[in-house]
């Protein structure tokens, strides 16, 4: 499987979780550092998409910690 | 804030990095001819993240990702490789795509009507709307800061819902009166909160404005922003299936958003013709809220338009408010359900126990939220479909 299929199919996994709270938070870093790695190991014209799908679970991260406040 | 997304030090104004971030927000500002809310804050972003644009306003970038394959060909002295260029090409993205986000406003999840930030549907049109933004204006921006020609036509990270929002501007145009780039501009630059209603009023005024008494526009306003919300929100299940080919995402975004459109554009044919019909047999007469025939014919079609859904591999809709019972008993028994039906199942269940497309309707909210009914899917969708 390519880096961008994988990239999809992490980002999809762990947006659409049904983990809760703490375990949801841990599924999507576990997703989003995997991304980052994936990015050197992409396509020329991969790589884009990857820094955005990783960019957007991050932004989850953030709007969940910040719920959590 | 969160450990990983832990911000690193601030990179100033005056360094190359700020000058670059800044001259890339800056332009994207330009193009869209909209002011950027980005508060002029800018952080390193740590670990392998590429970066955020927070809802503070401030903004985090990646210097392993972005700013140094950036560098490496926008502070060239010399002629960059291919490989260089291409690097920069994918940060240069990266950083139009937050430059585009920051030109966004956030809104009152509070005012009436309000789409909340972060739905499924806020989510598929902010994203859409975005990544379709970065991919007309990247090669313009590079152009404007390097005399290094950059390469692009990289693949989307959100194929189902750009494939969906630029399909959608078509029709929707025409129902407002608009021209697509003129309806675009009008959603970009409205709050997110208020996207949904801002294209059901622009069609509402436009087609029977000075027919529809104040008192009855919320009513109009969700019977028209009701399948632009389940018709964008329901393509979450799609954008996130991992059985899923890109193509199929995009083709299905595509696919979806003429049926999201033909419902939007009936409804408003249905409301049209009470208005004109009423104003020719009652002239200077205040003219009735709709029947309730009309209301039974929405729910028909959105019943079609989920069966349509339901029928491409897709039944993410939630059953018709109303009609729930008569839902549940349709659903055939599935014994030996294959990997595809499980992820649909597993991404249905999510979709309706989180934020599910159009649960903030009037009609969801009347009829409550149903998470405790969600049952696996064994609808007669053709199993095969949608996954590639």
């Amino acid at each position: 499987m390519d880096a961008y299929r994988e990239a999809q199919r992490l980002y999809g996994e762990a947006t659409m979780s049904a983990a809760q709270g703490q375990d949801r938070i841990a599924q999507l870093e576990q997703a989003l550092q995997r991304i980052g790695q994936l990015v050197p190991q992409a396509a020329a014209d991969q790589r884009a998409a990857l820094l955005l799908m990783n960019s957007s679970l991050a932004e989850q991260i953030a709007g969940l910690a910040e719920g959590s406040r | 804030m969160n450990e990983l997304l832990r911000r690193g030090p601030e990179i100033l104004p005056g360094t190359w990095e700020y000058e670059w971030v800044a001259s890339v927000v800056a332009k994207a500002a330009e193009y869209a001819g909209r002011d950027s809310h980005w508060n002029g804050k800018l952080y390193e972003q740590d670990g392998d993240i590429s970066g955020i644009y927070h809802t503070d306003g401030s903004m985090t970038i990646s210097r392993k990702h972005v700013l140094d394959p950036a560098r490496a060909v926008y502070a060239a002295e010399q002629t960059p490789t291919r490989d260089e260029r291409w690097a920069a090409s994918s940060a240069t993205e990266m950083a139009v795509f937050q430059a585009r986000l920051s030109l966004s406003e956030f809104g009152d999840e509070s005012a009436p009507g309000a789409t909340p930030n972060g739905s499924w549907e806020d989510l598929a049109l902010e994203r859409g709307l975005a990544d379709e933004f970065t991919q007309r204006y990247v090669g313009r921006i590079s152009e404007d800061l390097t005399e290094h020609s950059l390469p692009h036509g990289h693949m989307s990270a959100f194929p189902a819902y750009t494939a969906a929002t630029r399909r959608l501007m078509y029709p929707l145009a025409g129902a407002t009166g608009l021209g697509v780039n003129q309806l675009r501009d009008l959603v970009e630059s409205t709050e997110r909160t208020q996207r949904f209603a801002v294209i059901a009023d622009r069609a509402i005024d436009h087609q029977v404005g000075d027919l529809v008494p104040d008192a009855h526009r919320a009513q109009l306003r969700e019977h028209l922003t009701g399948p632009l919300r389940r018709g964008l929100g329901g393509l979450a299940m799609t954008e996130h299936s991992r059985l899923t080919d890109p193509g199929v995402k995009s083709r299905w975004g595509d696919s979806s958003a003429e049926w999201t459109a033909l419902e939007f554009e009936t409804n408003l044919d249905t409301i049209k013709d009470h208005y004109e019909s009423w104003n020719a047999e009652h002239p200077g007469v205040e003219p009735p809220e709709l029947p309730d025939s009309a209301l039974e014919t929405f729910r028909d079609r959105e019943d079609e338009v989920r069966q349509i859904w339901a029928e491409a591999g897709w039944p993410a809709q939630r059953p018709v408010a109303g009609r729930e019972q008569a839902y549940y008993q349709q659903l055939p028994e599935q014994l030996y359900p294959n990997e595809r039906e499980q992820e649909i199942a597993r991404l249905q269940q999510f979709l309706w126990s989180h934020t599910a497309p159009s649960r903030h309707t009037a009609a969801q909210t009347e009829s409550g939220d149903r998470s405790d009914n969600v049952r696996s899917i064994k609808s007669a969708k053709r199993p095969d479909r949608g996954v590639e």
